[in-house]
């Protein structure tokens, strides 16, 4: 009589004959990745204080720092348009 | 240095062109680094410093130095000089001087601009230059400049040069034991998890993977192990001189017109292209991927200065690093590097790290 074509449920059942417990590690692990998402959706908010101040940091720095192939910026008006 | 120089310095209240600044007497450009130096912004006041000032302010006597830029002045992070001089555009340089200095082999100086040109670059940067000089920062205990630079790189990047001596072998050097051999893999961390960051920012379905406290603790890591350093105004010298080199010889193929681009007909597009038109010219070849050291010079330079200041130790504050809607946002800068260090390393930043289970 033909066997039986294996089936992957049959193959697991084979392979682990005792119920497979959870693995903690994994599990703990996917729901930091779940809870981190969580908190990350915060991030449609307005950013923080903190980053809007890095960030304005960072550009004055890079204008500091700005080398003869970039134009000074350009001053303010100095009259206003009389229409 | 060289090439923000032209927004400092004022001639009867008009800007200085950079062009005119390379055929600048070799003293006058020395006053303008010690101007410069003097004038350093006060994040670089080390105390430890504070009495390498100019006598009697010498300064601002030889120059005419904008006061409007004060309180002060920036110069490149070192991480510029080492990715300028990866491209070997210093040892390029100094073939063309070789060659000029000894013979007709690349023609004669077209014209006294080129010559002015000349005698700076030799006596600034292939001489010997006075002891009392704030870039002088050799002597008779650190007799090899082009081994003082790579001993600079070591101890703060943990990296040397991607290339050897003119005979190809490696180029000897006094390596130190406090290096930062940890920069490089921690610097990659940092670009990979403000990848992932970049990826998710607008991501509205899905969860966010985006590690700001990884970020903010790989951040603080970096600005420790640069600022170990730099404790008691160590290195700071150095840097000023080697970006200054730097700063000069990028500036030389930067400018339109450059005076002994011009003499050597090596007029191309894009910098690049006038350092492959030279080394092939001096029989030296620059290295192949120069574009992207060119490229990633600047924002790699800022990116660390600012580092340095702490700036992103907290969570709160490392989504300016990710997220362009912030104005003034590093993030165009960033992908930038990650562009040019995976070119360059062979390291792709973009790959999420895989661990086995």
């Amino acid at each position: 009589m033909a066997k039986p074509e294996q089936t992957a449920s049959t193959a697991v059942a084979t392979e682990a004959p005792y119920p497979q417990q959870p693995d903690f590690a994994k599990a703990l692990g996917e729901a930091i990745v779940l809870a981190l998402g969580d908190a990350n959706s915060s991030r449609r908010n307005p950013p923080d204080p903190a980053a809007t101040a890095a960030a304005r940091q960072y550009g004055a720095i890079r204008r500091a720092l700005r080398t003869h192939a970039e134009p000074a910026p350009a001053p303010p008006p100095t009259h206003t348009y009389k229409g | 240095m060289f090439r923000q120089l032209t927004h400092h310095l004022t001639n009867g209240g008009a800007a200085v062109p950079s062009l005119e600044i390379l055929s600048r007497h070799p003293q006058e450009l020395v006053a303008y680094m010690e101007a410069y130096w003097e004038r350093r912004n006060a994040d670089r006041l080390e105390p430890a410093l504070d009495s390498f000032r100019l006598p009697l302010r010498r300064g601002e006597v030889l120059t005419g130095f904008n006061d409007a830029t004060l309180p002060g002045l920036f110069w490149d992070h070192l991480i510029y000089a080492y990715m300028i001089e990866n491209t070997r555009i210093y040892e390029i340089f100094r073939r063309v001087l070789h060659e000029i200095r000894h013979g007709e082999k690349l023609g004669t100086p077209q014209d006294t601009a080129t010559q002015n040109w000349l005698r700076s670059t030799e006596a600034l940067f292939y001489s010997d230059p006075a002891p009392f000089l704030i870039t002088n920062v050799s002597s008779h205990i650190r007799s090899d400049l082009r081994g003082s630079r790579r001993n600079a790189y070591q101890r703060m990047f943990g990296m040397d040069l991607n290339h050897g001596g003119d005979d190809g072998k490696p180029y000897p050097y006094v390596k130190a034991e406090a290096a930062n051999s940890e920069f490089v893999t921690t610097f990659e961390e940092l670009l990979r998890e403000v990848w992932v960051g970049m990826t998710y920012v607008g991501a509205s379905s899905s969860s966010n993977p985006t590690d700001d406290s990884k970020i903010a603790e790989l951040a603080e890591k970096l600005r420790d192990m640069l600022q170990t350093r730099r404790l008691g105004g160590n290195l700071s010298r150095e840097e000023f001189a080697f970006v200054s080199m730097m700063s000069w010889f990028h500036l030389t193929l930067e400018v339109p017109g450059s005076p002994i681009v011009r003499s050597l007909r090596a007029e191309a597009v894009g910098v690049e292209n006038i350092l492959f038109k030279i080394a092939e010219r001096v029989g030296l070849p620059a290295h192949g991927l120069a574009k992207s050291f060119f490229d990633i010079a600047d924002p790699i330079s800022r990116l660390l200065i600012q580092i340095e200041t702490g700036a992103y130790n907290t969570t709160a504050a490392v989504r300016a690093l990710y997220d362009k809607s912030i104005p003034d946002s590093p993030e165009p800068d960033i992908r930038t590097i990650i562009t040019h260090w995976t070119a360059i390393t062979g390291h792709d930043v973009k790959a999420r790290k895989v661990s086995a289970n």
